[in-house]
This record gives structure tokens, C-alpha cells and sequence, in this order.
């Protein structure tokens, strides 16, 4: 489905993405993880197309992504860029109907597309709303509606939980992985754990590069992680399903200073 | 919907009827009915009535509603590719430097260069910086930033156009002053059809580009990742509204608001898609300019005040209003 070979990117000389690679099966979710300025937004960038790499090259679709035209790309990947706060006037249902615009050509019944993307990411009860008038959940549950509506066999999400309850990241990563039955999905996500429900596969990166990619259980590894995110971690087994469980801390970095006595009263 | 348009279209009427009527001589309503008959050759009005509707409050009135709709379609644009309410050609300094570019176009030039090649000229080296700008700064909150620029701009090119004038010390200097805040006194029907077609391009550009406009308010890279091509279109609508601005102020001088307040209004009537609100921005703009001009003969009579200074008196506290909504939003 996609396909990066050793793309990098360099801009007044400082490499902030360096010889990375990634293929994307078809019906695959595969997380990005890593901590902030790793890299993973311009890789993001690069794979939507949206960054041309220093060197490397991107395949979309068996095509070398620089060959393909805007009209071409938006049909075979939708891309979320990092949230960014907006004022549209436009109602929810008219925002989601913005990604049937690829297809506006072709005789699709776009109206029941529509309906059936805020179905699948959960906003019809919104669709009659204005999207400046929603919380920034439900705005962010909306734009899933809008990727989902382009139809694409892929979609590429950059942290499309940033900032939400887990009420709304569990939302959206559901929606997510329901549609990842049919589609490859790519987010950039910080929480690993909830990266490891979802993802069938994880790219691990740090300082420019990817440092591991593979299923949660190979690249979830303690020193791997300690290292990366330059603080100690664990790693447990996840008391209700197979596969890892990642925590913050370890036994002798986690330990909280002990309780302050409460101040006595004075004897009267 | 329907209803809505019969609404505004009744004004539109109803402020131009009262636009031919009203000046230095007043014709009542039939007398205006008699006179613009009369001009087709079905009427039988006195030469002078007759001459007062067609030569100069006809071309007046027209160019009034020209221009107010000109400078509404590049408001509409504008505020499209920039994200912002406050996007208009007065702000956003286009208007100023083509005002600039006339009074120097016509006082420092041999030739004297027409007014609608300086107006042009100035309003693309406006354009072409807000390009430069948009490039640098394509980033969020970007609109506002180029929003301060544009008024820091427009004022410069405001000194200079009146240092210009100052400078130059031609006969025509009263012209001048006007222009300056804008009038339609001095407009004659080969101005008015010299704009005419300049105008309706711009419009005509904006309009196509409305779809995108709408999906680019998602963000560029959104708009981007739908098959928009984003630098296309600013390009495009940056050059119709160039063209569009450029026009009115070479038929009218330098006004501004109007590119604000019609396009909100607009937006509150039929909704923020594009290519609807355009030519309900340009049929209000057309009118609320138009009412403006029939003010400005109205408030000093028979002396004439510029139609640009009836316009900030009501559009500045227009722009207070738009700015404390906003804040709401």
C-alpha cells in the first residue's frame, strides 16, 4: 500500500528525519510512537506527500508518490494534519461532505457516504451542528468523520488524540481500528499503551530515526523505551490480554516520598 | 432563500431610484421615471432632467453599486484564503497602493498613465507582497499577523499618496483630495465601462475558485490532501481581487469596510459556503456603498463629502462590531 525507502529530510543542515523506511500493508494499523521532535510528524508529512524528502522515495499505491498528481493522492490516502484550533462556520454534515470532494466527478451516491462516515465515527447526532460550536473532541471526532469520508485506502493520522479525554481517544482509536479492517491506517499516537491495543504494528522513533518497527510485543522492550524517552519504564504483561503493558517509572525511580504527617493541633 | 433575494433585490431598486432622484436638483419619482424613459426615447422629460439621469446620476449610481460589489467579491476572496473575517482589500493595504499607484501613474509619468493601469499596477505590488508575506507565514494564525501588516502597509501607501500629491502641485489637486477618500462625483459612463468588465472578471475568478475556497477553510494541508491545489488558487483569488480592487479604486477611489462588512453580512445571510455568499456580498456591498454615496450628498448639501469618509464613519464602528463578535465566536 506504502512504501518509504530511506527518506530524510534536512533543512539548513539540521536532519530532522534521517534514512528511515516504512512499508504499510493493506488493512494494517501501524502506530508511530516516540517522544516529541522525533521526527514523526515530518515523517508523516513526507508520507502524505506534503514534504518532498531530501532523499528516499515514497510509493503510494505502487506509484512513486512525486509522480502522482493532488487529484490522484487525495483519492488513494486521506491525511489529518495535527490538530489545529478554527473557526468554520460550515456545520458538521457540511464539513464531512468535504471529503467526498475527490469523488465529485464520478456518479457516487456522496449523501449516503456522508451518512454513513458520521455513522462510523460516531458525530450523526452532530451533523446538523456548527463545528465551531463543539468541543474540541467532538470537532476532532468530526474530522475523523471527514477522513473517513474520502474513501481512501489510506489514512494517515497525525495524533489524532492530542490533547482528548480517553473517553474521545477511545472513540476515535476504535473507529479507527474498525476501519482499519478494510483500510491501512498510520497515526502518530503518545500513548503507547493505547498505541499497542490498536496497532498491529509499531514504529518506534527517536532523535530523527526509527529505532524499532514491529508487533507491540517486539518493540515494547524496557530498555529500548527507558532509552528513548530518556526516563525509566516498564514493561508488564497486560493483566487482561495478551501483550504489553507499558508503565512510567520503575521500582526505584517510582518511589513517592512518603506521606507528610498531618500538622498536629495544638493541645488546648 | 428566494424570498431573501426578492428582499435584497427590492432595496438594490428601491436605493438606486433614489440615487437618481436625489442631488443638487431633486426629481421626485416620476419625474425619475419620466427621465429614464425619456433616454430610451419613451418619454418626454425636460432636456436638463433627463440629462442630470443619464449623464451623470446613471454612471453615478451604476458605478457606486460596481464598485461596492468589486470590493465585496474581493473581500469575499480574500477572507477565504486567509481565514480571516478582517481580509478585505482596505486592510490588507491592496486599496491604498492602488490609490498610490494613480495619483503616481498620472502626475509623474509623461504620458500620464489611465488610472486603471496605475490602479492595477499598485494593487499587484500590494498583492504581490501579501504573496511574499503568505508564503513566509503559511502558518496558523497567519491571517491576523498579515492583517497588521496590511494597515501598517496601507498607511504608508496612504502618506505617500498624499505626499504625492502635495509634491506634484497640479492644478488637480481638489481631484485628488477627493480620491483620496473616495467619490463617485467625478464618474463618467467610460470610467464606469472601462471597470465594468475588470470587475466582473475578478468576481467571475472568485466565484469559480469557491468551491476550494470552502475546503481550504479546513487548513491548507487539509484542503491539500483533497485534491486542492491551495498555492493555485491563493494565486488566482489574490490576482481577481488585486484586479477587482484595483478597478474600483480607479473608479471611485480608495474605499475601504465595504470588503469587510458586505462579505459578513453575507456570511450571517446565507452561510459561509463561497460561492453563495458571493453575489449576496456583492449585491449588499453594491447597496450599502450606493447608500453611502446618496449620504455623502445628502450630509453638507450642496456640498458633496467623499463617499470614503460617510463609509469610515460607519464601517469603523462596523469593524468594532465585527471584532467583538468574533471574540464571542
Amino acid at each position: 500500500m506504502l512504501e518509504a525507502t530511506g527518506i530524510s529530510h534536512r533543512v539548513n543542515g539540521v536532519v530532522t528525519l534521517a534514512d528511515t523506511s516504512i512499508e504499510v500493508k493493506a488493512g494494517e494499523f501501524v502506530a508511530i510512537v516516540g517522544p516529541n521532535g522525533a521526527g514523526k510528524t515530518t515523517l508523516m508529512a513526507m508520507l502524505a506527500g506534503e514534504l518532498e524528502p531530501s532523499t528516499g522515495t515514497v510509493t503510494l499505491a505502487g506509484k512513486p508518490l512525486k509522480d502522482t498528481t493532488l487529484e490522484e493522492r487525495s483519492r488513494l490516502r486521506a491525511y489529518l494534519p495535527p490538530m489545529q484550533t478554527q473557526e468554520i462556520g460550515f456545520t458538521v454534515r457540511e464539513v464531512v461532505a468535504m471529503g467526498r470532494h475527490p469523488w465529485r466527478d464520478q456518479d457516487l451516491p456522496d449523501d449516503d457516504l456522508t451518512e454513513a462516515a458520521l455513522e462510523a465515527a460516531g458525530v450523526a447526532s452532530l451533523a446538523g451542528r456548527k463545528l465551531g460550536s463543539l468541543s474540541t473532541g467532538e470537532a476532532q471526532l468530526v474530522q475523523i468523520a471527514r477522513i473517513f469520508s474520502q474513501q481512501a485506502a489510506l489514512l494517515l493520522l497525525d495524533e489524532p488524540t492530542g490533547g482528548l479525554d480517553i473517553s474521545h481517544q477511545e472513540r476515535i482509536l476504535r473507529a479507527l481500528a474498525s476501519r482499519a479492517d478494510h483500510h491501512s491506517v498510520v497515526a502518530v499516537l503518545h500513548d503507547i499503551n493505547a498505541a499497542a491495543s490498536v496497532a498491529d504494528r509499531m514504529l518506534i522513533m527517536s532523535g530523527g530515526k526509527a529505532v524499532a518497527f514491529g508487533s507491540p510485543a517486539q518493540v515494547l522492550n524496557e530498555d529500548l523505551l527507558s532509552d528513548v524517552y530518556d526516563h525509566p519504564i516498564s514493561v508488564i504483561s497486560h493483566p487482561f490480554r495478551d501483550g504489553p503493558l507499558v508503565l512510567v517509572g520503575n521500582q526505584t525511580s517510582d518511589v513517592r516520598p512518603a506521606p507528610r504527617p498531618s500538622p498536629q493541633t495544638p493541645p488546648r | 432563500m428566494k424570498g431573501r433575494w426578492a428582499l435584497l433585490v427590492g432595496i438594490l431598486i428601491g436605493v438606486s431610484v433614489l440615487s437618481l432622484g436625489i442631488g443638487a436638483v431633486s426629481l421626485s419619482l416620476p419625474e425619475v421615471w419620466n427621465g429614464v424613459l425619456t433616454g430610451v426615447g419613451l418619454g418626454s422629460a425636460p432636456e436638463t432632467a433627463t440629462a442630470v439621469i443619464w449623464e451623470l446620476r446613471m454612471p453615478r449610481t451604476l458605478a457606486a453599486l460596481l464598485v461596492g460589489g468589486g470590493i465585496a467579491a474581493a473581500g469575499v476572496g480574500l477572507r477565504g484564503i486567509y481565514r480571516s473575517p478582517m481580509a478585505e482589500p482596505y486592510l490588507l493595504g491592496i486599496s491604498p497602493a492602488a490609490g498610490l499607484g494613480v495619483v503616481i501613474g498620472s502626475l509623474f509619468t509623461p504620458i500620464g498613465v489611465p488610472p486603471v493601469a496605475g490602479a492595477i499596477l499598485g494593487a499587484a505590488t500590494a498583492v504581490l507582497m501579501a504573496l511574499g508575506i503568505h508564503r513566509l507565514t503559511a502558518a496558523v494564525g497567519a491571517g491576523n499577523r498579515l492583517i497588521l501588516l496590511g494597515v501598517a502597509l496601507g498607511l504608508t501607501f496612504l502618506a505617500w499618496t498624499v505626499t504625492v500629491i502635495f509634491v506634484g502641485d497640479s492644478p488637480r489637486l481638489p481631484t485628488f483630495t477627493y480620491f483620496v477618500f473616495g467619490s463617485f462625483a467625478a464618474v463618467t459612463w467610460s470610467h464606469f465601462l472601462v471597470a465594468l468588465p475588470l470587475i466582473a472578471a475578478g468576481a467571475a475568478i472568485i466565484g469559480v475558485r469557491g468551491r476550494a475556497l470552502d475546503l481550504m477553510s479546513l487548513g491548507d494541508a487539509p484542503a491539500r490532501s483533497l485534491g486542492v491545489e491551495v498555492q493555485r488558487t491563493t494565486t488566482w483569488v489574490l490576482v481577481a481581487a488585486g484586479i477587482a480592487a484595483g478597478a474600483s479604486v480607479a473608479l471611485a477611489g480608495v474605499i475601504g469596510f465595504v470588503g469587510l462588512i458586505a462579505p459578513h453580512i453575507a456570511n450571517r445571510i446565507v452561510g459561509p459556503r463561497h460561492g453563495r455568499s458571493l453575489p449576496v456580498a456583492i449585491a449588499v456591498g453594491g447597496t450599502l456603498l450606493l447608500i453611502c454615496d446618496i449620504a455623502s450628498r445628502l450630509v453638507a448639501n450642496p456640498v458633496e463629502v467623499p463617499v470614503g469618509i460617510v463609509v469610515a464613519a460607519i464601517g469603523g464602528p462596523a469593524l468594532v462590531g465585527v471584532l467583538l463578535q468574533s471574540r464571542q465566536a
